[in-house]
């Protein structure tokens, strides 16, 4: 067996049992309920026709170990229960939300990482009053609670000056086609994605200055400057491109909390991704939904962590050797 | 010129000494004294909160609602005439109350996990770490909210869940040090006097420890009032109860025409999380020898 | 009869398992200690040289129980403390205490000299606070930190290396141990104070009069000469050579000890001229794949067919004991 397959087989096995936790620990957390866990599982409804039936269907009538292993089988054929409220199984709610969701997380991870990466070196290579000014950015960035910093957002471009529109993803109204429409979905984008990415940001800049610096300490960029190599060569050249590995590692593994940072985000534009059911679902107490959340959030996390595990892997061979 | 200071050094305090004595550069050492005062500010602020305050928290209609900041309501009022200013006071010491009770829940946890891993090791460490590294990967936020959700949005339970959210980093943390720790001499020199297990544990390796857990421990604190805050704002949290969060939860809806009530709620939070910043993140700097070098 | 034994090593083995991945072939062993007998009677001195890597510090921390042996006994006052139970074993403690190679590591840096020593004092005596001050001022005095009071607020960082050193003699002999084992007392220490260090343990030994029983362990054999009346030669984790120092240094049997003989400096330069160097040959073989045979047999001089394929068992010449082919 090739050490590539090997690894990524390692990394598999690794992984899976946590996806399996994640249920399992939902299931737990249901039935310690207090109460009867119909209430969560099905949601407050009045109706008894409906409820009965939803009771017999996830077998809780039945002892614990069987109602498990019902749970399990449901949840891995991806039956996340019925939003009653809504008329539509939870699991096509949740799906149908993904991408706007995705779409968020993805532009603010770029963004954050390419204006980051810039700021971050730029600011390793010229320390000084630069440093001082970036300290100070990467602190008020990191300490600003995003959804708070998304209602300011908000209330400055928004309504005070009217430069974007308040919230969704499209103009409603106007059923634009084509190239216009993907316009009109990057002119909403903009104010989420500056939200988020503005949190990322001050990571990334952060962790590029202290990598750039600590690679522009070690040997092979004394040896480089001695050659008599341009100081900006020798900067983006060498010392950037080995700095870059744990940036790109922060990135990656931070996809978690730039997901929670999406979901806090697109209530406040709201952007009609899973944050915004969340949020909807929380008002209205549609308890499958809210667990449907945690669920294919938590499994969005687990291969997005599985995925740059993989990608580590392929770009530093020594980390698979062990 | 560090020798001079860790020669006449006169501070005898344990903890503060081994501090104040290392090699370090005078921007760490501001920026653990900039957010020791912003801290210790905020923490009286709470502390004092009914005499800073004129409102009764929580009490609908001291005022006309949707009143813009002025002399009599400083933060102006939201939209049930409460008034904002007595509610951020108020919500400070509800952040700082569920920081300090659920970072404590979570490191007696995190401790008792640690320790166990690390100072016993064998098949017992490597299933307590598998179950750390497991609760690890998992959305914090996202869990701590479907506990609430599902035990009910009271005080007590958002305290919980935010703890049991909380504690395997801290785990991990009290892991890694057991384990260098253990290892040096000073632990065998302690054996061979006779000290038993506990003692060692907690008398030799325990202290030692602490000063790598504290900064973490406080960047903790900061973590979980920003989960508090984060649950607020969707509105999970206990009515009854003054919270930054759950103010910006109803600003939301107000935000076109009442600023003010998104505003002020926030920028305290923002300053909290700043002070408490500051100060875990001087104190990681402080007692990292590799990153002080630079 | 018996009785009259202070410490008695049979046949003590600890081989450490070599962490290698999976499927990897039979576990392989570090032979860190590899069969070793010796007795060291109420009152002796006995010191244990070798290379380093050669097993010392692993044996020491055995005959403590420090770690637990893969093998053998090791009785002290005819119980074998491998068989103790945790309780009895801190029982134990007090009477076998350890000087470790390096006093800054061995001390705990949290702790200043007074609660280090009120520490052992509280843990095995039933004094009271004022009874423990003034133990602990006496002892302080004791081991050459006077005026004591001096010491007593400081932590282990403002001590010199030789004042850390003394901290750490005072808390081994604190509880007056009938065994103290010094695993290289002075090589963490600056050679100026290295004598005062050495004396004052020699000082401890003779104030103790016979009662107590030293082990000193260290690769310089001229350090051995000056506290131990018998040597233990080591050579990767097997016993060599054992007998009176002085015999040793006079007259060495085995190779392993000629050479490392031969390496002492002798002051006189017209008497260092004369001296026959014994050159050794070839690295010292590693650990995890020893030589087979006797362990010396490919830096040996006097090597026979023999040595290659079957280890020596100890023959006695005079009074001593030597692992070699050549006095079989």
């Amino acid at each position: 067996m090739s050490p590539l397959i090997s690894f990524i087989i390692k990394k598999l096995v690794q992984y899976i049992p946590m996806m399996f936790a994640v249920i399992i620990i939902t299931f737990i957390l249901v039935n310690m309920a207090p109460g009867d866990p119909t209430f969560i599982l099905v949601g407050e409804v009045g109706d008894e026709e409906f409820v009965r039936a939803a009771r017999a269907r996830l077998g809780l009538d039945k002892p614990l170990h069987e109602r498990f292993l019902i749970y399990v089988s449901n949840v891995l054929k991806g039956d996340l229960g019925y939003s009653y409220l809504r008329s539509e199984p939870v699991a096509k709610l949740i799906i149908d939300r993904i991408p706007a969701t995705l779409l968020l997380v993805l532009t603010a991870m770029f963004f954050s990482a390419l204006v980051g990466i810039i700021i971050g070196t730029i600011a390793a290579a010229k320390r000084g009053v630069l440093d001082i000014s970036l300290s100070t950015f990467s602190l008020v960035g990191i300490s600003i609670p995003y959804f708070w910093l998304g209602q300011i957002i908000l209330v400055i471009f928004a309504v005070k000056l009217g430069l974007f529109p308040l919230g969704g993803m499209v103009t409603v109204g106007r059923n634009y086609q084509g190239i216009d429409h993907i316009l009109d979905v990057i002119y909403h984008l903009v104010l989420p994605v500056m939200t988020l990415a503005i949190f990322n940001l001050a990571y990334t800049t952060k962790i590029t200055r202290g990598s750039v610096l600590e690679a522009l300490t070690q040997d092979y960029i004394v040896t480089a400057r001695s050659k008599g190599l341009p100081e900006s060569k020798v900067i983006f050249k060498h010392a950037l491109r080995n700095a870059l590995i744990p940036v790109v590692t922060y990135t990656g593994f931070n996809t978690g909390v730039l997901l929670i940072g999406a979901i806090l985000t697109e209530t406040i534009f709201a952007w009609p991704g899973m944050g915004s059911l969340l949020y909807d679902s929380i008002r209205l107490r549609d308890y499958p939904v809210i667990l449907g959340v945690f669920i294919y959030g938590s499994i969005i996390i687990i291969i997005a962590n599985l995925i740059v595990d993989i990608l580590y892997g392929l770009l530093d061979p020594r980390i698979r050797v062990r | 010129m560090n020798k001079i200071i860790g020669k006449n050094s006169l501070l005898k305090s344990n903890f503060l000494q081994l501090l104040f004595k290392k090699i370090t550069p005078a921007k760490a050492n501001s920026r653990v004294f900039t957010g020791l005062v912003v801290v210790l500010a905020i923490t009286m602020m709470a502390i004092t909160a009914p005499l800073i305050t004129w409102y009764p928290p929580l009490k609908t209609l001291v005022g006309e609602p949707f009143t813009t900041p002025n002399n009599y309501y400083l933060f102006g009022t939201d939209d049930l005439g409460r008034d904002i200013y007595t509610n951020v006071v108020y919500g400070i010491r509800t952040s700082l109350i569920v920081g300090l009770s659920s970072v404590l829940i979570a490191v007696i946890i995190g401790t008792l996990i640690g320790v166990l891993a690390g100072y016993y090791r064998g098949l017992l460490e490597d299933f307590l770490m598998r179950i750390t590294d497991m609760t690890l990967i998992l959305p914090q936020f996202l869990l701590a909210l479907i506990i609430v959700a599902i035990f009910g949005q009271n005080f007590q339970n958002i305290i919980i869940a935010i703890g049991i959210v909380s504690w395997p980093g801290i785990a991990r943390m009290i892991r890694a040090e057991f384990l260098s720790i253990r290892e040096r001499p000073f632990i065998e020199a302690a054996k061979a006097i006779g000290l038993s297990d506990i003692k060692i544990i907690f008398s030799e390796i325990l202290p030692n420890a602490m000063p790598s857990v504290i900064p973490y421990v406080i960047l903790q604190i900061n973590a979980a009032i920003l989960i508090e805050a984060g649950l607020g704002f969707l509105g999970i949290a206990d009515p009854n109860v003054p919270s930054l969060g759950l103010m910006l939860n109803t600003a939301q809806q107000y935000l076109m025409n009442a600023w003010w009530m998104a505003v002020f709620p926030g920028l305290m939070l923002s300053i909290i999380v700043i002070g408490l910043n500051l100060l875990g993140d001087g104190l990681v700097e402080y007692l990292n020898p590799r990153l002080r070098k630079r | 009869m018996e009785s009259h034994f202070s410490l008695k090593v049979i046949n003590l083995k600890k081989y450490f398992p070599v962490s290698r991945g999976f499927f990897a072939g039979p576990q392989k062993y570090v032979k860190a200690v590899d069969n070793i007998s010796f007795v060291v009677e109420k009152g002796g001195t006995l010191g244990i040289v070798g290379e380093s890597g050669s097993g010392k510090t692993t044996l020491a921390r055995l005959v403590l129980r420090l770690i637990e042996p893969t093998s053998g006994s090791v009785y002290f006052d005819n119980k074998n403390i491998f068989e103790l139970n945790k309780h009895e074993l801190r029982r134990l403690r007090p009477q076998m205490q350890m000087i470790f190679q390096d006093p800054m590591a061995s001390l705990n840096p949290r702790k200043k000299v007074k609660q280090i020593l009120a520490q052992v004092l509280k843990l095995h005596t039933s004094l009271s606070s004022e009874e423990i001050h003034e133990r602990i001022l006496s002892l302080l005095e004791k081991v050459g930190l006077s005026p004591p009071e001096l010491f007593l607020e400081r932590y282990p960082h403002e001590l010199s290396g030789g004042q850390r050193q003394r901290v750490c003699i005072s808390r081994a002999i604190a509880l007056n141990p009938r065994l103290l084992i010094a695993d290289e007392p002075v090589s963490a220490l600056d050679v100026s104070v290295r004598g005062q260090i050495i004396k004052l343990l020699l000082d401890i030994y003779n104030e103790s009069r016979g009662d107590m029983t030293y082990i000193v362990i260290s690769h310089d054999i001229a350090l051995i000469k000056s506290m131990c009346k018998n040597t233990l030669v080591m050579y990767l984790g097997r016993m060599v050579e054992l007998g009176e120092t002085d015999r040793i240094i006079e007259s060495p049997l085995h190779p392993y000890t000629k050479v490392l003989i031969s390496a002492i400096p002798i002051p006189d330069p017209e008497s260092a001229r004369e001296r026959k160097r014994i050159p050794i040959t070839g690295e010292p073989p590693s650990l995890i794949d020893p030589p087979p045979g006797c362990h010396f047999h490919p830096r040996c001089p006097y090597v026979m067919d023999k040595c290659r394929t079957e280890t020596p068992s100890y023959f006695q010449v005079d009074d001593r004991l030597v692992s070699c082919f050549l006095y079989e």
